[in-house]
């Protein structure tokens, strides 16, 4: 279908490099030409267009990512501009103006100096990660692919999650540190195609955690299987109640592996913290912790207890999680 | 205008998580919520000037009053068609949920406040305003289906609707989720039943309720409160004709707490509304047919799908896309050879 557009073209900004790649599209560093040339991530994805116009899919996703903008939440990237542009008769790109960020949590975990960040500095990324994943899930949105490379770090080490709605759906991402799409990071039962939710990220939080006190990665499956290997033989091997109904993988295909107490990986675990870092881990999605009773364990309470009685701005933030729904369901 | 809204004092309780955190931190609030019908009046004229002035140069200054519209004649123009999108959206197969009508309304009302029906035809805006409000929010209708409810040429307006999609999202800026008053609506009936012993059969409220915010649809009210304040208008409206007394429940529960500042401009909000519902000016249908014709003469030809010069200025665009990413390709590929050369040592 043949469409006019006006100025909604990519005029107002200038590209300047690209910096990620993917099936959809590309995102670029760009100069915003309106705001004195500051720098842009650019994404530019492009949308089939169908014989009913834009999908309806895509619609929701920038609707949805319109009205989170609305929330200005300190822990995910702005989205400071959307455009569209019609290129051919079949094609629409979307084009997704965000701030620009020029590192993320594994740049930012590689140039740390030795000995590491210690434990405060630990513990304040933590807050903001879950922060940022509370508010996702709040919004009912599953970001499903949370990892050190799209957790974007500020000079002023604000945390801020990008890549997640329809940059997921889209498939590609502004990882500034070039990876091959990593299992790493994913739930059991996403690599057992099982049904998912909002646990899953919350899974992703626990590998990101352990990795914040060793600077690398703690499960490094080569394949799937092998992704799984990696988790029973610290965690041992889950019981078979708890294994997901209907997948391809069996329960008794894997050893039994007993499980390791995750303090001879990460000595320096204090016990709250390696309580938190347990209920991240849980096999069982169900049991796994929520975004919003994480920021509410004793590790991070005593952290906003502190912040609570120093600036009574961020009362409000940390109790910004009321009225919304305490299931939210996968997308 | 954020000083008038209060909106954690207004929405009952039972809902105030929600509504609350949602619609105050809403592109609704911050760009679509206006400070009154001064400032709507002001900002419709300044979008009939604009146009007026883009194209004055082929007419002499007499015959501009005559050529163009006037802000009176669009605002009427637009008010039929909202009336036409209304009747379009209930007698719609399969049935329409309002909450569709509320949005595929609050698109068009918001593109018109911006723009004006000399630019862009309200018929084609009102089509495509209710195509994507079906999308936004989940009313699965196909294309087919949807110009099924329409007479005459149904493929031509597909291709309006089609081709008009995608610039009516632009010209809303993408803030494509609107916050209805339906919902608040059944919180305030929910709120009423739990907490308020005053009234004994609350649904009693329900059709002067559901029959307010109809009315208030015909109206400005969606640019000018929030879907909070106009649900209360409405179930207070009701009350009124049920001769049901509320006024302990906003005083007692509602407001219970509140300043007597907060009060007194809820109050007041709640009056312009019932007052901007109740005296709203009727449709003048007779003089619909002159400004039609008037508009045929002076309407933007660029932006009209059936004109000669839309379907070539969109041969162009097309052609000079091409021309764009083969000059872009050069480059990019220009940019490679150089850094390639430079690795290399060349």
């Amino acid at each position: 279908m043949s469409r006019l557009c006006h100025d909604s073209g990519e005029n107002a900004y200038e590209e300047v490099a690209v910096i990620g790649n993917g099936a959809y599209g590309t995102v670029w560093k760009a100069r915003d030409l309106k705001n004195d040339g500051q720098f842009v991530a650019m994404k530019k994805i492009r949308i089939q267009n169908t014989e009913e116009g834009m999908p309806m899919s895509a619609i929701r996703e920038i609707a949805l990512l319109r009205q989170l903008e609305g929330h200005e939440h300190p822990n995910i990237v702005r989205l400071l501009d959307v455009r569209t542009h019609s290129q051919a008769n079949s094609e629409i790109s979307l084009i997704l103006v965000f701030e620009y960020i020029d590192q993320d949590l594994s740049t930012y975990l590689e140039r740390c100096p030795n000995p590491g960040l210690g434990p405060d500095k630990i513990r304040d990324i933590m807050l903001q990660l879950l922060k940022g994943v509370d508010f996702l899930h709040s919004n009912r949105i599953v970001h499903r692919d949370l990892k050190p490379q799209n957790i974007l770090v500020t000079s002023q080490g604000r945390l801020k999650l990008a890549d997640f709605g329809l940059a997921r759906v889209y498939g590609f991402q502004m990882a500034l540190t070039q990876v091959v799409v990593t299992l790493w990071y994913r739930a059991p039962e996403v690599i057992l195609q099982a049904q998912y939710a909002t646990p899953v990220d919350m899974w992703s939080c626990g590998c990101i955690f352990a990795e914040l006190y060793t600077r690398r990665p703690l499960f490094c499956g080569q394949s799937d299987i092998d992704q799984l290997i990696k988790i029973f033989e610290m965690l041992g091997r889950p019981p078979e109640v708890d294994w997901p109904e209907n997948v391809s993988l069996p329960w008794s295909s894997f050893k039994a592996y007993p499980s390791q107490p995750i303090t001879k990986y990460i000595p320096e675990l204090d016990p709250m913290a390696k309580d938190l870092l347990e209920n991240l881990l849980k096999f069982n999605p169900h049991q796994r912790i929520s975004a919003k009773n994480a920021l509410n364990h004793q590790y991070l309470r005593d952290e906003i207890d502190d912040i609570q009685t120093s600036s009574p701005s961020s009362v409000s933030e940390s109790n910004s999680s009321d009225g919304r729904s305490d299931t939210p369901v996968s997308k | 205008m954020s000083l008038f809204l209060h909106l954690y004092v207004i929405t009952p309780p039972t809902l105030s998580g929600i509504i609350t955190s949602m619609f105050s931190t809403s592109s609704q609030l911050k760009y679509w919520t206006f400070n009154g019908e001064t400032e709507l009046a002001e900002l419709r004229k300044e979008a009939n000037q604009r146009f007026i002035q883009e194209h004055e140069s082929s007419i002499s200054i007499e015959k501009q009053a005559k050529y163009f519209l006037t802000p009176g004649e669009e605002k009427l123009l637009i008010r039929h068609f909202e009336f036409i999108l209304r009747e379009f959206c209930v007698r719609f197969l399969p049935p329409m949920p309002k909450y569709v009508l509320g949005t595929a309304l609050t698109y068009f009302k918001r593109f018109y406040v911006h723009n004006s029906v000399m630019d862009y035809h309200p018929r084609d805006i009102m089509l495509t305003s209710v195509y994507l409000a079906s999308k936004v929010e989940e009313f699965n209708v196909n294309i087919s289906q949807f110009v099924g409810n329409l007479k005459g040429d149904r493929d031509k307006f597909a291709s309006i609707i089609l081709g008009f999609e995608l610039l009516l999202m632009d010209k809303l800026h993408y803030h494509l989720t609107v916050h209805n008053p339906f919902r608040p609506l059944e919180g305030f009936f929910i709120d009423l039943k739990t907490k308020f012993k005053g009234v004994e059969d609350v649904e009693k409220l329900r059709k002067g309720a559901e029959e307010f915010l109809d009315k208030s649809l015909a109206t400005d009210a969606c640019l000018l409160f929030s879907p909070s304040q106009l649900a209360l208008a409405a179930v207070l409206s009701s009350g009124t004709k049920e001769s049901m007394n509320l006024e302990s429940y906003v005083t007692g529960v509602l407001l219970k707490g509140a300043n007597e500042d907060e009060m007194r401009k809820t109050v007041y909000q709640i009056k312009r509304i019932r007052y901007i519902v109740k005296n709203q000016e009727p449709l003048q249908r007779d003089q619909i047919g002159h400004i039609q014709k008037k508009l045929e003469q002076c309407r933007n030809q660029e932006n009209n799908p059936e004109s000669e010069i839309y379907k070539r200025k969109l041969d162009e665009m097309f052609e000079e896309e091409e021309e764009l990413q083969s000059k872009k390709r050069a480059r990019m590929e220009e940019a490679q050879k150089k850094e390639e050369q430079l690795l290399l040592g060349k």
